[in-house]
């Protein structure tokens, strides 16, 4: 073989006929240049042959370009063709194929139908120029994910990021059928790093779509930035109430939970247990305060005292012996990652562990528990989803997750799972173009996928109406430590701030 | 410094490359580049305030940071009450900058060696954590700023505006700090580093020119935050961390300590890294490129150490000295 | 405020500065003797407690996870100080500053890499898993064996450098390292001696914050701040300062968090209270350490060589 093989340009023995160079048929650049050229611009591609599909509901599978199509006759006689993709499980179908002698028919169907799958041409025979229409590009979908990945707090973004990552790899690459492509960002918890990303991902990089979003810090400082854009926030873990009142975008959607609602959750259950002197502890910044202020906001009893300790701060005790000498009938507590490890062992150390109940948000999870083990036994935590669900969507999340990754998964990935979902199915109605953003808005509001909490449904702010449950820390069927579904104190809640939306 | 000695001729060329920026990422279609430089000149320019003090005058401040929070926080909360004045922004963060910056720097300047360094810290993390008390304005949280400042005839808001302002900013710093070095004051305020107690016995009232430099030094830092908060649109108390006055000490240590541009290049090395590496696609083989991605503070890390144990002067120390020929 | 809070909040004060002394001790040797400013001692104690931790995984006993970190924890101060730190001696402090601050990025890193971005479990052992009843409240009895640890520590560092042969050449070669030298003291011996002390107590601090504080990448940076706050305070170079200063930085960061909040209900609205609160508590130590250094730039118990 000549050096040129190398080179995408044949090289030709001589000017008189001679055979094709053996590198055409090899050359992956050609073959690039091939798809460019007939598979995906406006040219007749091969299909299948008429004859092969006699009778209705007969079908064929075959590939064009690199895309499996599925070539069927209708009841009506019709031949349509579909890009072979089940939207929500990105699974293949059609594994049999039918089989014929006779040659009769060829069916040719345009690229550019993917866009309007129904329509569908026959030519017998021969190939014909097709008229002008829109151009399908195979350009991938860009989507920013931005998330904490290092430092104390950088288990959550990971969670985030690996359960997203999962839905992507399980369809191949692919969300709603199109090739996405994922730009991996940490923010570092630190907000000017953040709205520096964000700019680089929308400036540079040209996503259309930004999820993750771990901290409430984070988010808050670079949402506008986001939205003003016209690009589409899809949050995954914070949800700090400006952005669900007054603040709130028609491109932003929080596929988690509104901050306060898994506060408000652990208010409830204390006030159905009938406990009248409660103490709540959280960190000494903004979520720790909208925690608190949710838990209060369904729990009737009294609150006897209120901490909050400097971020950061890794040990308790001062705060601890406070707590108990006043004796109260429960503690509540938000404190979220390694906090969280430090609290709970140190109050099972200092023997308050079974006779305190302690009742928590976004601490006893997933991310933590590993490191608590038996320590964190009989602590109360309130969220919208525990990996002991038993609706088939979570089911096979947990299945999977756990198979991957060889650790039980967190609400945080059971979030950002569901915001994978949610843009499969988003993008699987407009078929990919996220160019119109209207379009792309509707579907994404309206999407119907299989969550991992039962149904979906978001709010006119864009953050979901959901159940929330209270679980309590206890050994799954395996024997290792995980969260255990105990009540449903709200259904269908809605966040005390929608209604300071505008959006209808 | 010799006129038109090579060393000159770097700096001429370094500052040339930044005026040429905007033109650059013009051409090639991706502005966001701009912001990135335009970042890496406000922090060059803090880390050059802090040099003042840090490589002249033997003052090592751990609480710089404080003074950029200060600019910073000027801006959020004027705009916040609704003031978008851009000249009321400067006059009252220099206000509150100088009145802070006396008040600290008195205090501070009796000590001196290891107690200068965490007594800065003490009064930097004083400040941090009345800023996370500030629930009104956003606490830990932090505040968005809606609109950058109005100084009438520049509008801020075009980003190429609003980088050739920094670049302005920072060339007028570096003009009038290179005067201020090279004045009758930067030499007593280099005596007092080399030997305090000489300067003394020479008559020289070595606490005022050193408070007069550390407040010198604290505006400097106050004018780079005001620009940061315009850059970002946002301020929170992070801009105060500790984190942040040892990475500006690291810059200026990292450039050249005993250069005015050093700390300009330190800066830059230090954040061109840290962009190069978590966003590193070179294709290497074995998953290296993703690794080094997740993890590009190990290899920033071992950087700097290198450049400690091997370039004894910082990065721009270094080339100035050997290109001059008098390493 | 009952007379048995009062007590439970000043153990609690009395252990935090213990452990402080364990960091600050290590720190303040190196930095006093060698002349040296090593950042690197808060990675030596994450590094302490990711050893320590990875070993009682393993063997499930607390006794190994000692035997196992302290030394590992040595070794790699060794080895650090060998590879990248003993060069620097003569530099400036900058200059170590920097480079301290490399490897903490670099330590960081390093533990993300091998056992991941999330803290790792690690308990006290079961004789110290209950606690002990201090007039009708319970303090828990780990709590006690860190201040009985610390207080060993406090007294066999006291005989060493002020009662035995080598803590006389250590503070020979600290008031005049080149003297000590001419007259036939190895340097370098006794430096590399003094660093893997710093080191082993940093293990040691950091084998016994693990069990009840999160063992996680960037668990050293924050409490190195507060050593840096007593060590000052103190006086750099002492080890008598270093533990009245992790006391005293110890209890007053303790009783201010407790009672500051209670105080301050007492004359403002609760609102004001709540917000100042926190804040005023957190700038405790700062106030306490700006306070000292204005009036005695020193630090309280400066070191009183020949």
């Amino acid at each position: 073989m000549p050096p040129s093989g190398l080179s995408p340009k044949p090289h030709w023995k001589s000017d008189a006929a001679s055979p094709i160079p053996f590198m055409a048929y090899t050359s992956a650049e050609l073959n690039k240049k091939e798809l460019e050229r007939f598979v995906y611009s406006k040219h007749w591609c091969y299909a299948g042959l008429e004859a092969k599909i006699p009778n209705p509901g007969d079908f064929k599978r075959t590939t064009v370009g690199e895309r499996s199509v599925v070539t069927v006759r209708e009841a009506t006689g019709d031949i349509n063709v579909f890009e072979n993709v089940y939207a929500h499980g990105g699974m293949r179908w059609g594994q049999t194929r039918r089989h014929s002698s006779r040659f009769i028919a060829v069916v040719f169907i345009s690229t550019e139908d993917k866009i309007n799958m129904n329509r569908l041409v026959t030519i017998i025979g021969a190939l014909t120029m097709m008229c002008a229409a829109p151009v399908y590009s195979q350009a991938p979908v860009k989507i920013g994910f931005i998330g904490e990945l290092s430092g104390p707090q950088g288990v959550i973004g990971q969670e985030q990021y690996d359960a997203f990552m999962l839905v992507v790899q399980r369809n191949g690459g692919k969300l709603g059928g199109v090739p996405v492509e994922v730009l991996k960002e940490d923010s570092q918890l630190k907000p000017d790093v953040a709205t520096q990303i964000a700019q680089r991902l929308i400036e540079r990089d040209k996503v259309s779509i930004i999820t993750g979003f771990t901290f409430s810090n984070v988010l808050m400082a670079v949402h506008k930035s986001i939205t003003e854009k016209e690009v589409f926030l899809i949050g995954s873990n914070a949800g700090p109430a400006p952005i669900a009142g007054a603040q709130c975008s028609p491109y932003q959607f929080i596929v988690s939970w509104q901050n306060d609602t898994q506060a408000e959750v652990v208010g409830q259950y204390a006030t159905d247990k009938g406990y009248k002197r409660v103490i709540g502890l959280a960190p000494n910044y903004q979520a720790g305060k909208d925690f608190i202020a949710g838990f209060k906001r369904f729990y009737q009893g009294e609150i006897v005292d209120e901490i909050y300790t400097p971020l950061n701060q890794p040990d308790f005790a001062a705060e601890l012996a406070q707590a108990a000498a006043q004796k109260p009938d429960a503690i509540f507590i938000f404190y979220p990652g390694g906090l969280g490890v430090s609290f709970i062992r140190q109050f099972q150390q200092a023997g308050l562990l079974g006779k305190i109940p302690l009742l928590s948000a976004s601490t006893a999870d997933g991310t933590s528990l590993p490191a608590l083990k038996d320590s964190a036994l009989g602590v109360i935590s309130g969220t919208f989803w525990g990996p002991d669900f038993t609706n088939p969507a979570s089911k096979q999340f947990v299945a999977e997750f756990e198979k991957k990754f060889s650790r039980i998964p967190s609400q945080y990935a059971a979030q950002s799972y569901d915001a994978a979902l949610l843009l499969d199915a988003a993008l699987a109605q407009v078929q990919g173009n996220v160019v119109d953003k209207k379009a792309f808005m509707a579907a994404l509001r309206r999407a119907q996928f299989n969550s991992v909490r039962g149904n979906f449904k978001f709010n006119n702010n864009h953050f979901p109406v959901q159940d929330m449950h209270v679980f309590e820390v206890a050994k799954d069927a395996k024997g290792r430590i995980s969260l255990k579904t105990i009540a449903t104190p709200l259904k269908n809640r809605e966040d005390a701030y929608h209604t300071q939306c505008a959006l209808k | 410094m010799v006129k038109a000695s090579p060393r000159a001729l770097a700096a001429v060329a370094i500052l040339a490359i930044l005026a040429l920026v905007p033109l650059l990422t013009a051409i090639i279609g991706q502005p966001f580049y701009l912001t990135i430089v335009a970042r890496i000149m406000i922090f060059g320019l803090a880390a050059l305030g802090l040099n003042l003090i840090l490589g002249y005058g033997g003052m090592v401040s751990f609480g710089h940071a404080m003074y950029l929070g200060i600019g910073a926080y000027a801006v959020a909360i004027l705009t916040f009450h609704g003031i978008s004045s851009g000249w009321v922004h400067l006059a009252v963060a220099l206000a509150i900058g100088v009145t802070v910056a006396i008040l600290v720097g008195s205090v501070c300047l009796r000590t001196s060696g290891m107690a200068f360094i965490m007594i800065t810290l003490a009064f930097a993390q004083m400040f941090f954590f009345l800023a996370v008390s500030l629930k009104q304005y956003g606490g830990d949280d932090g505040l968005s700023i809606p609109a950058r400042s109005d100084f009438g005839f520049v509008d801020l808001g075009n980003a190429t505006l609003l980088y050739y302002t920094i670049y302005v900013v920072l060339l007028a710093t570096l003009h009038g700090a290179w005067h201020l070095i090279h004045s009758r004051f930067g030499m007593v305020l280099r005596g007092c580093k080399s030997n305090e107690r000489r300067m003394i016995s020479l008559g020289v009232p070595a606490l005022r020119y050193k408070l007069t430099a550390y407040v010198i030094s604290a505006q400097v830092c106050v004018i780079a935050g005001l620009l940061l908060a315009n850059l970002t649109r946002f301020c929170s108390p992070a801009y105060m961390q500790w984190q942040v006055s040892g990475e500006l000490i690291v810059m200026a240590v990292l450039g050249g300590m005993g250069t005015l541009l050093g700390p300009v290049a330190g800066a830059a090395t230090l954040l061109l890294i840290e962009e190069v590496l978590s966003s590193l696609n070179l294709g290497l083989p074995w998953g290296i490129d993703a690794f080094i991605r997740d993890h590009w503070m190990a290899p920033l890390g071992l950087f700097i150490v290198l450049v400690v144990l091997t370039l004894k002067q910082g990065v721009y120390g270094h080339l100035a000295a050997a290109r001059s020929g008098s390493a | 405020m009952t007379a048995g809070l009062l007590l439970t909040q000043t153990l609690n004060g009395v252990q935090l500065g213990v452990l402080l002394f364990l960091l600050s001790a290590g720190l303040t040797l190196v930095f006093g003797i060698m002349n040296f400013v090593n950042l690197t001692h808060g990675s030596l104690y994450m590094m302490g407690a990711y050893f320590a931790a990875a070993a009682y995984n393993a063997s499930d006993s607390f006794l190994v996870a000692g035997l196992v970190g302290i030394p590992a924890t040595i070794v790699l101060g060794l080895l650090v100080e060998r590879i990248a730190l003993s060069t620097l001696y003569t530099r400036d402090h900058l200059d170590q500053v920097l480079a301290t601050f490399g490897l903490i990025l670099f330590f960081n890193e390093v533990v993300r890499i091998v056992w991941g971005p999330s803290s790792i479990y690690m308990n006290v052992p079961s004789t110290l898993s209950g606690t002990i009843d201090l007039f009708g409240l319970p303090y828990p009895a780990y709590r006690f064996a860190i201040i009985g640890v610390g207080l060993v520590v406090a007294l066999a560092l006291y005989l060493l450098i002020h009662r035995s042969r080598i803590g006389m050449l250590i503070r020979a070669s600290a008031s005049n390292p080149a003297m000590a030298g001419a007259l036939g003291v190895n340097i370098k011996l006794l430096n590399a001696l003094v660093f893997g002390l710093g080191a082993g107590l940093a293990g040691l601090a950091g084998l016994m914050a693990g069990p009840i504080m999160s063992v996680q990448p960037g668990m050293g940076e924050p409490i190195l701040i507060l050593t840096l706050v007593v060590i000052v305070t103190g006086g750099i170079g002492s080890i008598r300062g270093a533990f009245y200063g992790a006391l005293m930085v110890g209890i007053v960061d303790t009783m201010g968090r407790a009672f500051l909040p209670t105080l301050l209900r007492e004359v403002f609205e609760r609102s004001i209270a709540q917000a100042a609160g926190p804040a005023i508590a957190s700038m405790l130590i700062y106030l306490l350490m700006a306070s000292v250094l204005a009036l005695r730039p020193q630090g309280l118990f400066p070191v009183k060589y020949g």
